[in-house]
């Protein structure tokens, strides 16, 4: 049974269709990417399995339950941890404050120092800053506390909507080699990319969105051999 | 002499300023979280003001009970309002403005609800203590005193609350990215109805403490709440300690301002206050400049 | 005049409502009948303006009610202070509330924040209300201003002399219908030509509009002033209708309120909706007179439970059908 299962999801914006049909798995300890153009529906199926928005249509299930109806703020303590498009942090709390956020819904808050210690060890960038309000840091130390909240609530699954956004490639190398670190040690990933390349080179299989529907599926050797995708996505 | 009469009117203005400030923290509080204006945060604070009243002056109830009395009273009465009016409001269409109108039906209610059942008439509420004390020549009145004192442990014990506790910071959370609160576990409905029944309790602690001095009326929560606006305007939108310091800021300024003119002015002196401070300065004090 | 979107067309329930009370005094002699009708009407024309700025432009303010008691007062003073006809100085009136909508719109206008912009403009209104409160001298304060002049009589072909006497409700109805219908077509003409245009485009996104090279300021400030010039004549034909103002009646933030709930029972963005809130708010407030104490409370809960069943205002409900 995969850990993450969407099927026939579709969701609308009002009367317009953003995800049409969209079937996607997951299992446990994979990688998993979804790429497609800026509009394809990967943020709007990010946001529908968190629960932000309810598929008119479909089924979700995590760990074999319906998920579909659930509240957003009750799925972190199932597994599911997001870092939404744009990181999405708490601007005018400091470093240490995002940090116990990420413990704050997970069955976790009474460990939360021992939380910190661990989640700055991989990031020691961060333990520098501990103190410094989230606003004031740079894009690459963003991704890293986004990226850090999200592993305090030692998720099942990990979501990440867009991470490479507008950041410096090494900085992106450095988060990529975290993630992968982290999918080692048994937390599934679903990588939501603009950047194919970056995208499918980190991950074991792929999803194409196109228009809001999943044109293409397999693994990402499969993409990166083949000429359309290299032509429209990876530009060669 | 006349610096010995600057100085009490400036202290009264402290005075009078904090109690702004406690009452205006509540109204901030609510814009923070739920991004919405209460028009019946006044009417909370005319209830608690009737409910010190009844307990203390009619029942004879101790008035630190009474004050009790009242804030729990106000805070569960804050809380049924969420729950019952605004709760469904916000997640539909034009909820600024709908919510604004729920705000006022609710308001009108309470008020005629209160002249039903009291009647127009202002009522006294004797001081909870007697007394004046005598320093550098200005005589302040121990209730004042006890105002003072009490908002400032309010204050404190509200910024402990949000600094350091795992619900301050679910509350603060919600206030600065209700999306991102909720991705990682909060449940933004409850910080909803939990965050107005909170601010109407400070609203209730404010009334409790000013009763003994402005008497009640069931009109007693227009000017509040129309200073209120101002301070939280003052202050910067969403920003507790510009609630604080914008409330002080506005007492002081009105006390100063009725030494020069007369206290049916000093409703003039405020609002040209906030206007001038808005023109140079347009997110307040400690706002966060917009940047839609 | 040229109209884009639809024209006179989209706005025929507008003319149909003109058009059905030029009839009323035919049918309706009750003078206190008579009376609610050339209020709802004033209201009208208040809440019409300023749907203009909050329904089409997306600026919430709540200071409106200043425009309505500024245009009442200039109005009236310098109607009994300098003896000039009211005629005349209604059109001054209209011109001091416009002045005001200027000095206050400059500012204002340029902060984005709804809230800013609704508790400045509150506390201007509040500034309006409490200094013509205490110039006793100059608007006789809180005690009213009475014995404000009723309009100079005149002869119209056909009907001969129309007087505004005590009596002359009817000649008051048929002024207030006209100037109703004035400020309507004003509204009109804003919202279907290219201010309309513009002004929506401000409303629903304005930094688009802004790159798009519409002067988001400029347009805003055009609606503002025609809404306050409007808000001032209805305020000085009210002066000149009822003989006499207080602060309160003229300038009170209850006035703010009724705007508002007339607006959204009607259904706020639509120029259908003001004038028939008005309306329904007007008469539906007479209407719960029975309920002795009950009155305001009853009122309360309706606003509660209209706003959370027709948040849309009454126009949604009939264009929901559709």
């Amino acid at each position: 049974m995969p850990l993450l299962s969407l099927e026939r999801i579709s969701s609308f914006y009002g009367e317009a269709r953003a995800l049409a049909e969209v079937s996607l798995d997951v299992d446990e300890g994979e990688i998993v990417a979804v790429i497609g153009s800026n509009g394809a529906g990967k943020t709007t199926m990010l946001r529908t399995i968190s629960g932000l928005m309810h598929p008119r249509s479909g089924r979700i299930y995590f760990r074999g339950e319906a998920i579909e109806r659930t509240r957003p703020h009750q799925l972190i303590r199932r597994g599911i941890a997001h870092i939404p498009e744009g990181r999405r942090l708490f601007a005018q709390m400091t470093v240490r404050e995002n940090l116990l956020m990420g413990a704050y819904g997970a069955q976790n808050w009474k460990e939360r120092g021992a939380l910190i210690d661990e989640i700055c060890a991989l990031f020691p960038r961060l333990r520098e800053r501990i103190g410094q309000l989230a606003g004031t840091l740079s894009g690459g130390e963003r991704q890293m506390l986004a990226t850090a909240r999200a592993l305090m609530a030692r998720p099942r699954l990990l979501m990440l909507d867009e991470p490479s956004l507008g950041l410096a490639p090494k900085i992106v190398e450095t988060i990529l080699a975290i993630i992968r670190d982290v999918n080692r040690r048994g937390v599934a990933v679903l990588l939501v990319e603009q950047n194919a390349q970056l995208a499918l080179k980190t991950a074991a299989r792929a999803y194409l969105l196109e228009g809001g529907a999943v044109v293409k599926s397999g693994m990402a050797a499969e993409f990166l051999a083949d000429q359309s995708v290299r032509r429209s996505y990876l530009g060669i | 002499m006349l610096t010995q009469l600057l100085l009490a009117q400036i202290v009264n203005g402290i005075v009078v300023g904090s109690m702004y400030a406690l009452f205006a923290s509540g109204l901030t509080l609510i814009w923070g979280t739920m991004k919405m204006l209460n028009f019946a945060h006044g009417e909370f604070f005319m209830l608690a003001g009737y409910l010190v009243y009844f307990c203390y002056a009619v029942l004879d109830i101790n008035p630190a009970l009474s004050t009790v009395i009242a804030v729990v009273a106000v805070f569960v009465l804050g809380v049924v309002v969420e729950r019952t009016v605004i709760h469904h409001l916000l997640s539909r269409p034009v909820w600024q403005f709908t919510t604004i109108i729920a705000t006022l039906g609710t308001s009108i209610i309470l008020q005629n609800l209160a002249l039903h059942v009291w009647g127009p008439e202002f009522q006294n509420v004797p001081y909870f203590v007697e007394g004046m004390l005598n320093v550098f020549g200005i005589r302040i009145a121990y209730q004042r005193l006890l105002i003072l004192g009490v908002s400032c442990a309010s204050i404190v014990v509200l910024w402990f609350f949000l600094k350091h506790t795992r619900l301050g910071l679910a509350l603060r959370a919600t206030a600065q990215d209700s999306d991102a609160a909720q991705l990682y576990g909060v449940n933004i409905l409850s910080i909803y109805t939990f965050t107005f029944g909170l601010s109407a309790a400070l609203a209730a602690l404010a009334a409790a403490m000013l009763a003994p001095i402005t008497a009640v009326n069931p009109y007693m929560g227009l000017s509040p709440l129309l200073k209120g606006f101002v301070v939280v305007i003052l202050g910067g939108l969403g920003s507790f300690g510009g609630a604080i310091v914008g409330g002080v800021l506005l007492g002081v300024v009105e006390s100063l301002g009725v030494l020069f003119s007369s206290t049916e002015w000093s409703d003039v002196i405020a609002f040209t206050f906030l206007v001038l401070v808005i023109w140079v300065r347009p997110w307040g004090l400690f706002g966060v400049e917009e940047r839609s | 005049m040229a109209l884009r979107n639809g024209g006179w067309r989209r706005h025929g329930g507008v003319i149909a409502v003109l058009g059905l009370l030029c009839f009323v005094p035919l049918f309706v002699h009750n003078p206190y009948l008579l009376h609610l009708f050339i209020l709802s009407m004033l209201y009208a024309m208040l809440a019409g303006s300023w749907n203009l700025i909050n329904g089409y432009a997306g600026i919430f303010t709540f200071g409106h009610q200043a425009f309505f008691g500024l245009g009442a007062y200039a109005s009236a003073l310098l109607a009994m202070d300098a003896g000039l006809s009211p005629w005349i100085t209604l059109w001054f009136g209209g011109c001091v509330a416009a002045l005001a909508g200027l000095a206050i719109g400059l500012p204002v206008l340029r902060i984005r924040s709804v809230a800013h912009v609704a508790i400045v403009t509150l506390a201007f209104a509040v500034i309006v209300q409490a200094v013509v409160s205490n110039l006793p001298d100059f608007t006789r304060g809180t005690l009213g201003l009475a014995g404000i002049p009723a309009f100079a009589a005149f002869v119209l072909p056909w009907i001969g002399i129309v007087s505004f006497g005590a009596g002359d409700q009817v000649a008051y109805y048929y002024v207030a219908l006209v100037f109703l219908a004035l400020s309507m077509a004003l509204t009109i003409w804003l919202v279907s030509g290219r201010t309309g245009l513009a002004l929506k485009a401000i409303r629903d996104a304005e930094e688009a509009a802004d790159s798009l090279g519409v002067d988001p300021t400029r347009y805003k400030l055009i609606a503002f002033v025609a809404s306050s010039f409007v808000a001032g004549i209805a305020g000085a034909c009210y002066a000149h209708y009822l003989h006499i103002l207080t602060p309160d009646s003229a300038i009170g933030v209850s006035i703010m309120i009724t705007i508002l709930v007339m607006t959204l029972v009607g259904g706020i963005g639509t120029t259908i909706g003001p004038l028939v809130g008005s309306f329904v708010v007007t008469f539906g407030l007479e209407g719960l007179r029975g309920l002795g104490d009950y009155r305001l409370m009853v009122y309360g809960l309706l606003l509660i439970l209209f706003v959370t069943f027709a948040p849309r205002g009454l126009a949604q409900l009939r264009s929901a059908r559709r």
